[in-house]
């Protein structure tokens, strides 16, 4: 109760005991392997291993060169707990890429919800890349992880480079490659319209569609709800009120709702009226 | 029903079937035999009994057949003959059969590859290429419209002129007495000449231009067919061996001029299920490398199929494959910190160092175990292990291995358990010794235990571990930083939770073992073992003595003896 099961670590001690007490035969297989590749040692408590923030730069000398140094991160000392619990404990991993990468995705949170696979494939994926090089690596497609490198890598060869420089020039590349990839989208979208393509109706066209089918079969309903009130009350008191009676000759003569939002999807129609009549009757198709 | 083993069905075709995927048909050149998919599986259910001829039985062949047929002890000394003439499934029973049926169509395999590469060096030319055949049917479009431009009646006169020619060649060169030929010969002049006659003089080179056509169409198409014959070898079927080469001797290797004319309608590509085959193959495979090239792309199935050995290893690998990442933080156990790098985004980091070096550690004992002939047996009982650990003992074959669930008391109960277990009783070279499977059937055996355990989640086979510390078998064991290192023998701290990095350990010590085992047969081809034989000549000897007592004896004296029994 409580204590710690050693048995499995002794397999060896035990076979031997046993063979000596004639308890088994003969001996097991795995005696002689057990010997010559011992079980590892278990349970030890050793110090964490520590992990020290560093951060590289380049800074120029007063006679023009320029040299290459290493230094601990400034940052905020915290009190370490001095519970002997806590004297074992792993400790936190932290890189200088923490900060950028902070930085980058709060000022741009949309880039979060851009999809992004992260499976690895060989997990060597930094050796074929080259940051000096800017943003586009092989096999690694453009996302914020890209300037964060790409900025780290500034801070540490271009000489003297504060913080918000390198992460000005390596976001504005980020932009251009980003403004590269629409026009590249919108071209590829045109050409294939140009071609023939039919693209299929965008998520707000569908929902527009959904909506104004609801709204439509309300609106029937609710006619044939007064229609039936005015029968009903006909029939009690022989009259129909002109209020009601107005009611029913506008509907007649009224076509149903435009769409709302009609016109502002993928075929770029300015008139959102326009093809009205056959979209409803896919409506009522549908 | 599953059925994952090669049936021959109609001479010619292979049929895989199973639960999940549909009938697949596919012709024998084509199938790969050492896909997983393809071979016989302990997964694989065994065909319920049922009577021949109910109404109730499936249609399938092997449903009809009993479990005793499966195990059905067969002679190596069957011969051939008997098995082509349809009684080899009766004489082997299933399964030694379609192991032969196996080893039979490979053989075909290399015959018919060895026999194509025969025939193009006798031709001495190379395959003709595609522009070549096109051009071909281009050529012979052409003259078949030129044919058809020239006058009805001196066509129809050059055609029959021309079968007379190829009528009068078989007559010349077929080993008929003289006199018949001559006289045949006369007739086939004489027939010549009265169609000739036909043709009024100023029509005559007309006739001889249509003759020449007629020739053209006949070359043409020749070699039209020898262009595709040559191209269907491919998909030829190949089951009856010696039919198959004089098939394919006699359509490349005899001489063009033999054949007959053949209606070209036969010939068009698309027109039989063959050649609509082989175009569809050919379209996919030209729009596969259409459209962008592919890099670095993740293949889930490859790290299943084709593990690393221990020596390819490496920290990028082990990352890749998230043998690193533990648990959160509050769920650990305290016994791990030294195998632990860190804390990040609040889960515990493991030490890819660490992980290597263990991994390696254990990968050693399991080979040095499997080359001593020890029993290896693979736990893996989390959702998709099954997978993972049936693939792994077929690495490290002969090894064994559970996916379902430990049945608690199989080491410490393990006569009650598993005592009915069939026993096999092999060689040093892993032949079964059919001379003791009467004697060692029926529980009159020990029930084995493994020599060593490998357990890719401790965590929910603690009773697993605790049995085999009691009954001292040594453990390998992934432990996650959420599990106590102490239960096994040999840790190997990584991530237990993900499916990758647990393929990825099972792997590579799979790839020990099998090189253990490899070792092993290799000193048995030799004449050595790797191990003591003398527990197993005692324990074997103690068996036939118990074997020849008589029943009720039998039982109980084996039970005390068989213990120390060994199989190997």
């Amino acid at each position: 109760m409580g204590r710690i099961n050693l048995t499995p670590l002794r397999v060896r001690r035990r076979a031997l005991a046993d063979l000596q007490a004639n308890r088994i035969p003969i001996a097991p297989v795995w005696l002689d392997v057990v010997a010559d590749i011992p079980p590892a040692q278990i349970l030890t408590r050793q110090q964490p291993q520590q992990h020290v923030v560093t951060q590289t730069r380049t800074r120029s000398l007063p006679d023009g060169r320029t040299e290459k140094v290493t230094l601990p991160a400034p940052t905020p000392r915290k009190r370490k707990s001095a519970k002997p619990s806590r004297l074992f404990a792993p400790v936190e991993i932290k890189y200088e890429e923490d900060k950028l990468r902070k930085q980058f995705f709060s000022d741009h949170p949309w880039e979060l919800a851009r999809p992004r696979v992260v499976v690895e494939t060989t997990g060597n994926q930094h050796a074929t890349s080259d940051y000096s090089k800017g943003l586009l690596q092989p096999n690694v497609p453009l996302s914020g992880e890209s300037v964060v490198q790409r900025q780290l890598h500034l801070l540490q060869t271009v000489p003297d480079i504060t913080e918000p420089q390198a992460y000005d020039m390596a976001r504005r590349e980020f932009y251009v490659l980003r403004r590269q990839e629409a026009t590249k989208r919108r071209i590829a979208k045109e050409e294939a319209m140009h071609m023939g393509a039919q693209p299929e109706m965008s998520i707000l066209q569908w929902s527009m569609k959904i909506e104004n089918k609801h709204y439509n079969d309300w609106e029937e309903w609710s006619r044939q709800q007064v229609v039936e009130q005015m029968q009903r009350s006909a029939a009690f008191s022989g009259e129909v009120m002109n209020a009601e009676d107005n009611v029913l000759r506008e509907g007649a003569g009224q076509g149903q709702r435009p769409q709302l939002g009609a016109g502002f999807g993928m075929r770029g129609r300015s008139d959102p009226f326009a093809g009205e009549a056959e979209r409803r009757a896919s409506v009522n198709v549908a | 029903m599953i059925l994952r083993q090669i049936v021959s069905r109609h001479g010619r075709t292979f049929l895989s079937r199973s639960t999940s995927t549909s009938i697949r048909r596919t012709y024998a050149t084509d199938i790969d035999l050492d896909h997983p998919a393809n071979k016989q599986s302990e997964q694989d259910h065994r065909p319920i009994k049922s009577t021949p001829g109910h109404p109730d039985e499936p249609s399938s062949l092997l449903d009809a057949i009993g479990h005793d047929l499966l195990d059905r002890p067969g002679p190596d000394t069957i011969s051939d003959e008997a098995i082509n003439a349809g009684r080899g499934l009766e004489l082997l029973g299933p399964s030694k059969y379609f192991n032969r049926l196996e080893r039979r169509t490979r053989q075909l395999q290399a015959d018919v590859s060895s026999l194509r590469n025969t025939i193009h060096a006798q031709a001495g030319q190379a395959r003709p290429t595609k522009a070549e055949v096109g051009a071909n049917e281009e050529q012979l479009r052409r003259a078949e419209a030129r044919l058809e431009n020239t006058d009805q009646h001196v066509r129809k006169v050059a055609v029959k002129i021309r079968r007379l020619e190829l009528q009068e060649r078989l007559v010349r060169e077929s080993q008929t007495e003289g006199q018949a030929r001559k006289s045949e010969l006369e007739e086939i002049k004489r027939k010549k000449e009265s169609l000739r006659a036909q043709i009024p003089s100023d029509q005559r080179s007309l006739l001889a231009e249509a003759q020449k056509l007629v020739l053209q169409q006949e070359r043409l198409k020749d070699e039209q067919l020898k262009v595709r014959q040559e191209q269907d070898l491919h998909f030829t079927s190949i089951f009856s061996p010696d039919s198959t080469a004089q098939q394919i001797a006699s359509t490349s290797l005899t001489p063009s001029r033999a054949r007959p004319l053949i209606d070209s309608s036969t010939l068009r590509p698309g027109d039989t299920p063959l050649n609509a085959y082989k175009d569809s193959r050919i379209a996919r495979r030209s729009l596969l490398s259409a459209g962008t090239d592919r890099a670095d792309v993740y293949q889930p199935w490859a790290i299943l199929e084709k593990p690393p050995y221990p020596e390819d290893l490496t920290l990028p690998l082990l990352l890749a494959n998230q043998t690193h990442l533990g648990h959160a933080t509050a769920l650990w156990h305290p016994g791990n910190s030294s195998y632990i790098f860190g804390i990040r985004d609040g889960i515990h980091v493991i030490s890819l160092e660490i992980t290597l070096s263990y991994l390696r550690r254990a990968a050693k004992v399991v080979q040095e175990v499997a080359r001593r002939g020890g029993i290896i047996l693979f736990v893996g009982t989390r959702k998709g292990h099954r997978e993972v650990v049936v693939n792994s003992a077929k690495l490290a074959e002969p090894a064994y291995h559970i996916f379902s669930r430990w049945i608690p008391g199989s080491l410490t109960n393990g006569q009650q358990i598993l005592g009915d277990c069939a026993l096999k009783v092999v060689n040093p070279s892993d032949n079964e010794l059919d001379q003791y499977r009467k004697a060692l059937s029926n529980s009159t055996h020990a029930a084995l235990r493994p020599d060593l355990v490998i357990c890719l989640n401790p965590l929910e086979n603690e009773v697993c571990l605790h049995e085999c510390g009691l009954y001292n078998v040594p453990t390998i064991g992934i432990v996650d930083t959420d599990c106590n290192p102490s239960w096994v023998t040999y840790p190997i701290p990584a991530n237990d939770d993900s499916l990758r990095s647990v393929t990825l350990i099972s792997g590579v010590l799979a790839r020990a073992a099998q090189r253990g085992q490899r070792l092993r047969m290799d000193a048995a081809s030799e004449g050595k073992t790797t191990y003591n034989t003398r527990r197993v000549l005692k324990a074997l000897k103690g068996m036939e003595e118990i074997a020849n007592l008589d029943v009720q004896e039998k039982g109980r004296g084996d039970r005390d003896k068989g213990k120390d029994k060994d199989v190997d």
